[in-house]
C-alpha cells in the first residue's frame, strides 16, 4: 500500500508538468488578449495605454519565454500576479476556494443523503409507484440544464414564498450561521441534483445485488429483523462500490460550480475563473487550471484507496 | 462553518488563508445601509487603472469635477470651473494658456491628512507618465507644467487651446502615500487597488472588500461637506454578475439599488416600493462600415450605398419594438442631455424604396438569387457579432432582415468577447453593431478624425477633420458648439455611421432613497451618492 | 458537466426488456424525426424577423409563441432541436470514435504507444471539462462544426479506458490468437474481431454521449459561449430567453422542456441499450 501510494504520487509530478503545458498554450494562443477588457467597455482608448499594459504585463515577450517565467516561479511555489487585479493569484484562490469547497461539501452532502434514501427505498420498493416518482424526479436533476433549474428554484423559494434568499452567501449586516445556512439551501441542492439520480440508481442495483449475498441471508437466517438486515448490513456493503463512484465525481462538481457560483453570485472559483476568462487573465486561468487538475487527480486517487480500503479483497500492488 | 464542512472533507489545508481584506468598521444593527446589486465585481480601486467603469471608487475618491444628470460638469474639490468669463483662464502672448483651479479648504484624506493643490499636481504627472495606463492619458498630454501659488489653487499650463480641459481630473491621488513611488509601482500597488490603502477625500471610505462577494463602504465622520453629508451609514455593493439573478434579487426585496435589462423594464413596473428609473447614458448604439478591406471598400466606397443601406434600417421599429420602448432613436452620436447635441440634426429617414432607387442607381442590380450584384461583386458583407451580446445580436438580425428586403446580403461572424475586441480594434472587419461609451465631454475627434485612435473603420474626411479639430482647441462653448452641431450634420451627410439608438440604463431604484437624480456618464449614478438619504 | 463516467453509474438499470426505455426510444424517435423534418413541418420561415408581433403569447396562429425577434418558437424549436441533437450525436460519435482508436491503439501496440497514449489520456482526463470548455470556446467562431469538436474532443477519454482495458482481456482470447497465428495484419484483427466485440460498450457510452453533449452546448450558452443566433439551438433559445423568464414564460418553458425530455429519454435508451447488450446485468 505504501508503495503503490508512493508510486501513484511519483506519477503525479510529470502529470502535472504535462497538465502545465497544454494549459498554458491552450490559454496563450487563445484569440483576444489582456488588453481586451481595457478596450472592450467602449470607451476611448489611447493606443500608448494598451502597449503600457501589455509590456508591464510581459504578455508582449514570446510565449516561450512566458512559459519558462512561469514554469521557474511555479517551481518556487509563485503562481504570479493576476493582470486585472494586480494581486497574487494564490492569494485569490485561497479567498475563493473555501466558499467553492463548502458548496461542492454541501451538494456533496445533499446528494449522498438523498440519494441513500431513495435508493435504498428504491430497493426494497421495486417498481413501487413512489420508486418510479422518485426515480423521474431524481432524473429531471441529470437533464434539467443547471441554469434554468436554478432559476426556476430562485422564482419558486425567493421571488414568489420569500422562503430562500435568491443570491450571496449572507444577507447584508447578518451574521449568523442560519442566514448563512439559508443562502446556501438553494445552490447546494442545484449542484446536488446531479448527482443523485447517478448515486441512487447505483445504490440500488447494487443493493439489489447484496440482498442475495450470503452474509445477508446469514443475518435473516439468525433472526434479524428485515428492517435490521437491510438497514446494517445489507446498505452498508452495497455502499463500498458507491463510495468510490462518489468520490469520482466529486471532481465533476468543480465543474458543475462554474454555472451554479454564476447564476446565486456565490464567491467561489468558477466565476472567478470565468471572470479571468473574459478578462484573459493568464495567470488566474493558469492557476486555477492547474488546482483543479491537482483535485481531479487526488480524487481519482482517493477513489481508487478507498475502494480498497473498504472492499478487504482488493490490494494494491 | 465553511473550515467545518471541509475539515470533514480532509481539506483544511487548503482552506486555512480564506477571508477578506478587512480594514476597519463593522455592520451593526439600526445603522442606515444601501444595498447596491452590482452587476460585476470591479478588478482595482485605483481610479485612473481600473478598467471597469468606476462608480465604487468614486465613493471614496473624489476629483476636481464630476458630471451630474444634464452631462455638465460640476466641481467638487475645485470650487469653481475655470472659464474665460470668470478670468480663471488666461492665454498668455505665446499662445501658451494658464488655467487656474481655486480649490475647497479644509478637505482632508481619509487618514487625517489635509488635500492640497501638490496632490493635484502630483496626479497630473502619474496621469502623463507612460506607464500609468489611464485610458484617456492622451488628454493630459497638452499640459506642460504645474504650480501650486497655494495650498488650495492649482494653475495648469497648457500648450494650446482645449475644450475638453474642464472633464480631466475626475479623481485625485494622495501625494503623501504614493509620492515616493514610480508610476509603474503604484499601478502594481495592491493595498491601494485593494483597499486597505484606498484612501480619498470622499464621502465614504473603505471598510471591506470580500472577494467574489461585496465592497463595503462606511460614513467618513469628517466629510468636507459639513456633518450633515453623507446621510447613509454604509453602502454595500454586492456583485451579482448574472441580469436574471440581480431581477430577482430586487424582487424580493433585498437590495435597494440595481441596473436591470431593457426588457426587463415592464416586470418592474408594478414592484411595490421600488422605482425604475430609465437613466439615459453616454453610449451610442450604432452600426460602423468598414472600408479597410478591399471587399469593404468595393461595397462601402460609394457613399450612396452606405445612404442606402442605413434607409432601409428601421430603427424605430428596433427602439420602439425590440428594445420595448425603453431608448431613444439616436441621431447623433451626441446624447441629448449634452448641451452639445444637435436637435436640428438633418437625419436618416427610413426609406426601403428610395434605398432601393440609390442601389439601382449606383449600379447594383438584383441578380438571380435576389441579392444585388455589380462587376461580379456581390452586395453582401460579414457583420461581426460578440457572442453572448444579446442585444446587439438581436439587432443585427433585425438589420440582416431589413437589408434583405432591399437585395443587400448579411451574414454573421460571431467571436468570443475578448477575441471580438481584439478582431475590431484591429479593423479586420467589414461591419459591426457595437457601442460608444463617451465622456461627458463630447469630443468625437477620436471616432471620426482621420488619425482618431479610435477610428477602425478607414473613412477619412479632410473637413471634417477640419471641424472636429476646431471643435476641440477653443473655450468658447458657443464656438465649441456650432463646431460640434456641424459635425453631427456631416456623419449623417457622409453616411459615416448610423447611430441607431442612445442606450439606457434601467435602474431600479428602492423608494427610501430621496436624492437620487441619475446619471449617464462614466461616473454614473452615484455622483451624488454624498446627499442621497435613506428613510427607514 | 457530467461525463458519461457520472452517466453510467446510474444507468445501471436492471429490468430487462424495458418499457420505459422503448417508450423513450419512440419518444426521441418522434421528436428527432420532426425536427429533422422542421423544414416541411414549421408552420413559418425560421429567420421570419417580424417586429409588429414581439414576444405573443401562445395563441392559433403560433402554438407556441413568438419570440423578441416576433419569430414562431414552434419554427425555432423545430430548427433548435435538429440543430441540439446534430451537435449532441456528432459530438458523440467523435467523442467515442477518438476514445475507440486512442484506446484500441494503447491496447494493441502497448508498450510506449499505450504509455504514451494512456498519460494523454490522464493530461485530457484531470482537467476540469467545463472551464477547459469555456477556454477553448474562444478559438470557435461559435458554430455548430466547432461545437462538436471542442464537446467530442473532451469527452473521449472514459472511452479510451474502458476500451483499451476492454481489449486487453480480449486479446487474450484463443480466437484472437488464432487470428494471429493465421498470420493476420493487426489492423485486420483490430477490425474484424475485437471491434465487433465492443460495440455494446461503445454504442451505450455514445447514446449517453448525446443527451451529454446537449447539455454542455446548453451550459456553454448559459456563458454566452455557445452556438450563436441567428442559428437556433435549445440552449441559446433558453438563455436568450431567461431575462423575462418569469414575464415570458412561454420562451423559456418550449425549449427547456424539450431538452428535458429529449436528454431524459436518451439516458433510458442508454439503460435499456446497456441491459440488452450486457448479459451479466440481464441475469438480474
Amino acid at each position: 500500500m505504501g508503495a503503490y501510494l508512493r508510486r501513484r504520487l511519483l506519477q503525479m509530478v510529470p502529470l502535472l508538468f504535462g497538465i502545465s503545458i497544454v494549459v498554458f498554450a491552450v490559454i496563450q494562443a487563445a484569440p483576444g488578449g489582456p488588453e481586451g477588457a481595457l478596450l472592450g467597455t467602449g470607451r476611448f482608448i489611447d493606443p500608448s495605454v494598451t502597449l503600457a499594459y501589455r509590456h508591464r504585463l510581459g504578455v508582449d515577450q514570446p510565449v516561450v519565454v512566458q512559459y519558462v517565467r512561469w514554469l521557474a516561479a511555479a517551481l518556487r511555489g509563485d503562481l504570479g500576479v493576476s493582470f486585472s487585479s494586480t494581486r497574487p493569484v494564490a492569494d485569490m484562490i485561497m479567498e475563493r476556494l473555501p466558499a467553492t469547497l463548502e458548496l461542492m461539501a454541501s451538494s456533496f452532502l445533499f446528494a449522498a443523503i438523498i440519494a441513500t434514501l431513495l435508493g435504498t427505498y428504491s430497493a426494497l420498493y421495486r417498481h413501487s409507484t413512489l420508486d418510479v416518482i422518485a426515480t423521474g424526479a431524481s432524473f429531471l436533476g441529470v437533464a434539467m440544464p443547471v441554469f434554468w433549474f436554478g432559476l426556476i428554484l430562485q422564482l419558486i423559494f425567493s421571488v414568489k414564498l420569500g422562503w430562500l434568499p435568491v443570491a450571496g452567501t449572507g444577507t447584508i449586516g447578518a451574521t449568523s450561521l442560519g442566514d448563512h445556512l439559508k443562502h446556501l439551501v438553494l445552490p447546494g441542492l442545484v449542484l446536488s441534483f446531479r448527482n443523485i439520480a447517478g448515486w441512487s440508481r447505483y445504490l440500488r442495483s447494487s443493493l439489489i445485488d447484496v440482498r442475495h449475498a450470503d452474509f445477508v441471508r446469514t443475518a435473516r437466517a439468525k433472526g434479524l429483523r428485515e428492517r435490521t438486515v437491510v438497514g446494517v448490513h445489507a446498505v452498508r456493503n452495497a455502499l463500498i462500490p458507491v463510495v468510490s463512484v462518489m468520490a469520482l465525481n466529486v471532481a465533476d462538481l468543480f465543474s458543475g460550480a462554474v454555472i451554479t457560483e454564476t447564476v446565486f453570485a456565490w464567491p467561489g472559483i468558477g466565476r472567478l475563473f470565468v471572470q479571468a476568462m473574459f478578462a484573459r487573465d493568464y495567470p488566474v486561468l493558469m492557476g486555477i487550471l492547474l488546482m483543479g487538475s491537482f483535485t481531479v487527480i487526488v480524487f481519482n486517487l482517493l477513489a481508487d484507496l478507498l475502494y480498497g480500503v473498504l472492499d478487504p479483497r482488493i490490494r494494491y500492488g | 462553518m465553511r473550515r467545518l464542512i471541509a475539515a470533514a472533507l480532509g481539506l483544511t489545508a487548503l482552506t486555512g488563508c480564506g477571508g477578506s481584506a478587512r480594514s476597519s468598521g463593522d455592520s451593526k444593527p439600526g445603522k442606515k445601509i444601501l444595498r447596491v446589486a452590482y452587476d460585476r465585481e470591479i478588478d482595482v480601486l485605483n481610479p485612473f487603472t481600473s478598467q471597469n467603469l468606476v462608480d465604487i471608487s468614486f465613493s471614496m475618491i473624489e476629483g476636481l469635477v464630476t458630471t451630474d444628470e444634464t452631462n455638465r460638469y460640476v466641481p467638487v474639490l475645485a470650487t469653481v470651473i475655470p472659464t474665460r468669463e470668470n478670468g480663471l483662464i488666461v492665454t498668455k502672448p505665446d499662445g501658451t494658456v494658464d488655467i487656474t483651479w481655486p480649490l475647497h479648504e479644509h478637505v482632508r484624506w481619509h487618514d487625517g491628512e489635509p488635500f492640497t493643490a501638490a496632490d493635484v499636481c502630483f496626479t497630473w504627472k502619474f496621469i502623463t507618465s507612460p506607464h500609468s495606463e489611464t485610458y484617456n492619458r492622451e488628454q493630459y498630454l497638452g499640459i506642460t507644467g504645474c504650480r501650486t501659488p497655494d495650498d488650495h489653487t492649482v494653475v495648469f499650463t497648457w500648450d494650446g487651446e482645449y475644450s475638453y480641459y474642464g472633464g480631466l481630473f475626475e479623481a485625485v491621488l494622495p501625494e503623501h502615500l504614493l509620492g515616493t513611488m514610480t508610476p509603474e509601482q503604484i499601478v502594481n500597488y495592491e493595498p491601494y487597488n485593494r483597499g486597505s490603502k484606498t484612501i480619498g477625500t470622499g464621502p465614504f471610505k473603505f471598510a471591506e472588500w470580500k472577494a467574489g462577494e461585496y465592497i463595503r463602504v462606511v460614513k467618513n465622520e469628517s466629510y468636507w461637506r459639513g456633518p450633515t453629508y453623507p446621510a447613509i451609514d454604509e453602502i454595500v455593493w454586492a456583485f451579482i454578475p448574472d441580469a436574471n439573478t440581480r431581477l430577482n434579487a430586487l424582487e424580493s426585496a433585498q437590495y435597494d439599488y440595481g441596473q436591470i435589462l431593457p426588457t426587463q423594464v415592464k416586470q418592474v413596473a408594478n414592484l411595490a416600493g421600488y422605482k425604475t428609473h430609465l437613466v439615459s447614458s453616454n453610449s451610442v448604439m450604432h452600426l460602423d462600415l468598414n472600408i479597410t478591406t478591399e471587399h469593404g471598400r468595393a461595397l462601402f466606397g460609394d457613399p450612396d450605398v452606405r445612404r442606402a443601406i442605413f434607409q432601409a434600417i428601421d430603427r424605430k421599429a428596433i427602439a420602439e419594438q425590440l428594445m420595448e420602448g425603453t431608448v431613444v432613436i439616436a441621431d447623433s452620436p451626441i446624447n441629448p442631455s449634452s448641451q452639445f447635441h444637435n436637435a436640428a440634426v438633418r437625419a436618416v429617414t427610413l426609406d426601403p424604396a428610395g434605398s432601393k432607387r440609390l442601389l439601382d442607381h449606383a449600379g447594383w442590380v438584383p441578380g438571380p438569387d435576389g441579392v444585388r450584384i455589380k462587376n461580379g461583386e456581390r452586395l453582401s458583407f460579414i457583420l461581426l457579432n460578440r457572442a453572448g451580446a444579446a442585444d446587439r445580436i438581436a439587432i443585427a438580425q433585425v438589420i440582416q432582415s431589413q437589408l434583405k428586403a432591399v437585395g443587400v446580403e448579411v451574414g454573421f461572424e460571431t467571436l468570443e468577447s475578448a477575441a471580438w475586441t481584439q478582431r475590431w480594434r484591429s479593423g479586420r472587419w467589414e461591419a459591426v453593431v457595437s457601442l460608444w461609451f463617451l465622456p461627458a465631454d463630447p469630443s468625437l475627434t477620436g471616432l471620426y478624425a482621420c488619425d482618431g485612435a479610435n477610428n477602425m473603420t478607414g473613412f477619412c474626411d479632410p473637413v471634417l477633420d477640419t471641424v472636429l479639430k476646431r471643435s476641440d482647441h477653443t473655450f468658447s462653448v458657443a464656438e465649441r458648439k456650432q463646431s460640434l452641431d456641424e459635425a453631427q450634420n456631416m456623419l449623417t451627410d457622409l453616411a459615416r455611421t448610423l447611430p441607431l439608438y442612445y442606450n439606457v440604463t434601467p435602474e431600479v431604484v428602492s423608494a427610501r432613497v430621496g436624492n437620487f437624480r441619475g446619471s449617464g456618464t462614466n461616473f454614473g449614478s452615484f455622483w451624488n451618492l454624498y446627499s442621497w438619504t435613506l428613510s427607514r | 458537466m457530467g461525463d458519461p463516467r457520472s452517466a453510467s453509474s446510474w444507468a445501471a438499470s436492471t429490468r430487462p426488456r424495458n418499457p420505459v426505455a422503448a417508450a423513450s426510444l419512440a419518444v426521441f424517435v418522434v421528436i428527432a424525426v420532426a425536427c429533422l423534418a422542421a423544414p416541411l413541418l414549421a408552420p413559418y420561415p425560421i429567420d421570419a424577423v417580424d417586429l409588429s408581433s414581439l414576444r405573443h403569447p401562445p395563441s392559433r396562429a403560433h402554438w407556441m409563441g413568438t419570440d423578441d425577434l416576433g419569430r414562431d418558437v414552434l419554427t425555432r424549436v423545430l430548427f433548435g432541436g435538429r440543430v441540439s441533437i446534430l451537435i449532441g450525436m456528432l459530438a458523440a460519435i467523435v467523442g467515442t470514435a477518438v476514445g475507440a482508436v486512442v484506446g484500441m491503439l494503447a491496447a494493441f501496440y502497448g508498450r510506449w504507444v499505450d504509455n504514451l497514449l494512456m498519460r494523454l489520456t490522464d493530461v485530457a482526463y484531470a482537467i476540469p471539462a467545463l472551464p477547459l470548455l469555456i477556454v477553448l470556446s474562444a478559438y470557435t467562431r461559435a458554430a455548430v462544426p466547432s461545437m462538436v469538436l471542442i464537446i467530442g474532443l473532451l469527452s473521449w477519454m472514459p472511452t479510451a479506458r474502458v476500451v483499451r482495458s476492454e481489449v486487453l482481456s480480449i486479446r487474450e482470447l484463443p480466437y484472437i490468437d488464432a487470428a494471429r497465428g493465421m498470420g493476420a495484419a493487426s489492423l485486420r484483427i483490430m477490425l474484424r474481431h475485437i471491434l465487433p466485440n465492443m460495440l455494446g460498450p461503445l454504442i451505450v457510452g455514445a447514446t449517453l454521449g448525446v443527451g451529454n453533449a446537449i447539455m454542455i452546448e446548453s451550459s456553454l450558452s448559459f456563458l454566452g459561449l455557445g452556438v450563436q443566433p441567428p442559428v437556433p439551438t435549445w440552449g441559446n433559445m433558453l438563455m436568450d430567453a431567461q431575462a423575462t423568464m418569469a414575464s415570458k414564460p412561454w420562451l423559456t418553458a418550449f425549449p427547456g422542456v424539450a431538452i428535458l425530455v429529449v436528454v431524459l429519454a436518451i439516458n433510458f435508451i442508454g439503460d435499456g441499450l446497456r441491459d440488452a447488450l450486457d448479459p451479466k446485468r440481464r441475469a438480474n
